[in-house]
């Protein structure tokens, strides 16, 4: 095959995908593995040959410590959408929520998402709190997850709950321009918390909660649930031994193209000035009338929410970040516009940030000193769902990332160049996948719902096992606060510092 | 701190810089950064 040709292939996302549906179905170990050569599926030799080359370490993230003792008992903060979701990931269900997933599991029997919920591992937690400023969702709250034994406590304000002796933790998944107010309260009543990304709203805020944090004595963590992603693991050993030689550049995207993925929210009928305490959503932004749009799409607007920068690229540069280790960029410059949702909204529905690390370097293949800098981009649209993938782009090879994670040889490596030469290797072949999924994904119901799983969001894998990426993380915290009850606080708080 | 330079650089028009000895984003003249990530207009320049 000649170099043009190859570089053609390169370009071709699509035809890429059709490779990857050709090669899926091959399990060893209850995954999908597959390292490709030109000469074909078939030559066992030269597979195993690449696989030896690479020495990849495929592996899922630790287990999290057990969940014994005596339950944690929860507070949730904000019980809109993602409010719900956490709950869920804890092991409890809206009403609602059970008997439309009994239904479209009635309909769809690929529909696994009330089974997959059902088999959840019990997390030994209570939910004895709710404060929501909408009358209807609080009281869904307290109808749905209160039992004979647990009553759900509906307070009207943060304050109130965090200082309340009902909770020894809190659930923060409130509009953005609330999360560092709620979680420094609850820090500083001795709570431990969990909050949604993005950490804050502004930079005076980042500063203060990482102070308050350092000062305190339980646990603290952001929902970045990719974390929990099985290729992670696997990402970080590529890079560790220097697979991909030196990456000069990452993109990272968003691609969406629905009301729900634009965050055109449902407005609830029953809300109005009665049902919904608004003074207290308005907090630190802005004061103005009564507005149901605002409140139930606080996501458009930089009053209260933090845009595609805040809300979406956040997980794309965390992730990034947790397999490369690289920082925070020495200089960023973003642009960009409203272009597709002329609704108006104030934050940004097309984006593009540039983000420069010119003394980064994940290693070399070529002369020392010859490789240093590295610009990730991120680039993202809520007017097409067309499905780029997060790549790393090194001199030797590329690596796709996402709930699997796919590896090329660079046409012009100088790792490979000897196989590439030899046609052990072909460039536009994988070398190295790795696949939990198989190349299925089930119970789907919307674009944005695969965004999410697609990226390792929404789910990830254990043991072949469909598992919910957000129960796996809000678990590895629960752990943490279950064993903050013993003797070794010191250590364990030391322990939280590791990516 | 990332988020909030992109979200700074897409309102200001220009580039965010950080200082890694600091570990703060370096000062624009002529505007109170948190202000400016907080206003509530699509972009700022």
């Amino acid at each position: 095959m000649s170099e043009d040709k190859s570089e053609d292939k390169r370009s071709n996302w699509s035809r890429r995908g059709d490779l990857l549906k050709g090669i899926a179905g091959v399990p060893i170990v209850g995954s999908v593995w597959w390292a490709g050569a030109s000469k074909g599926v078939n030559n066992t030799q030269a597979r195993d040959s690449i696989l030896k080359t690479l020495n990849i370490n495929a592996s899922p993230p630790p287990p999290s410590g057990p969940m014994a003792g005596d339950p944690i008992r929860i507070g949730i903060i904000g019980f809109g959408i993602r409010g719900p979701q956490l709950c869920r990931a804890l092991g409890f269900g809206q009403k609602s929520w059970l008997e439309s997933m009994a239904e479209a599991a009635k309909k769809n029997p690929k529909d696994t998402r009330l089974s997959s919920f059902l088999e959840q591992e019990h997390l030994n937690v209570h939910i004895t709190a709710v404060c929501d400023l909408f009358d209807v969702r609080a009281q869904d709250a307290i109808d749905s997850f209160s039992t004979d034994v647990v009553k759900v406590q509906r307070f009207r304000t943060h304050q109130e709950l965090v200082e309340s002796d009902v909770v020894d933790a809190v659930i923060i998944a409130t509009p953005d321009h609330w999360h560092a107010p709620i979680a420094i309260a609850a820090l500083q009543a001795g709570k431990h918390v969990y909050v949604e990304k993005p950490m804050t709203h502004n930079i005076k805020e980042t500063y203060a909660l990482k102070d308050v944090v350092e000062a305190s004595n339980v646990v603290f963590q952001v929902g970045h649930q990719h974390r929990q992603t099985q290729s992670f693991l696997t990402a970080q050993d590529v890079v560790k031994k220097n697979i991909l030689g030196h990456v000069s550049l990452i993109q990272a995207n968003t691609n969406r193209n629905d009301d729900n993925g634009a965050w055109q929210y449902p407005i609830h009928e029953k809300a109005n000035p009665n049902t919904v305490d608004w003074k207290q959503f308005i907090g630190n932004a802005p004061m103005i009338p009564f507005n149901a749009e605002h409140f139930f799409r606080w996501r458009k607007w930089w009053a209260y929410g933090s845009g595609l920068s805040g809300d979406l690229m956040s997980h794309d540069y965390d992730r990034v970040n947790c397999i490369l280790k690289m920082g925070i960029p020495s200089s960023v410059v973003a642009s960009g516009g409203i272009y597709t949702h002329k609704d108006g909204r104030n934050v940004p529905d097309v984006m593009q940030v540039n983000m420069e690390f010119p003394d980064f370097s994940t290693g070399s293949s070529q002369v020392a000193g010859k490789e240093k800098g590295m610009t990730m981009v991120y680039s993202a649209t809520l007017g097409n769902q067309y499905g780029r993938t997060t790549a790393f782009m090194g001199h030797d090879a590329t690596m796709e990332v996402g709930n699997s994670l796919t590896i090329y040889a660079d046409g012009k490596s100088t790792k490979f160049k000897e196989k590439i030469v030899s046609e052990e290797m072909d460039p536009n072949v994988p070398i190295y996948q790795y696949d939990p999924a198989s190349g299925s994904v089930d119970g789907v119901t919307s674009a944005t719902a695969k965004y999410f799983a697609d990226k390792g969001l929404l789910w990830t894998y254990r043991d072949g096992k469909r598992v919910d990426s957000t129960h796996l993380h809000v678990r590895e915290w629960g752990s943490v606060v279950l064993e903050m009850v013993g003797p070794q606080v010191v250590t364990l708080k030391k322990d939280l510092k590791r990516p | 701190m990332t988020s909030h330079m992109g979200g700074l650089s897409y309102k200001l028009g220009r580039r965010i810089d950080w200082n890694q000895a600091k570990q703060e984003i370096v000062q624009v003249e002529g505007y109170d950064l948190d202000e400016a990530l907080l206003e509530d207009k699509e972009k700022i320049v």
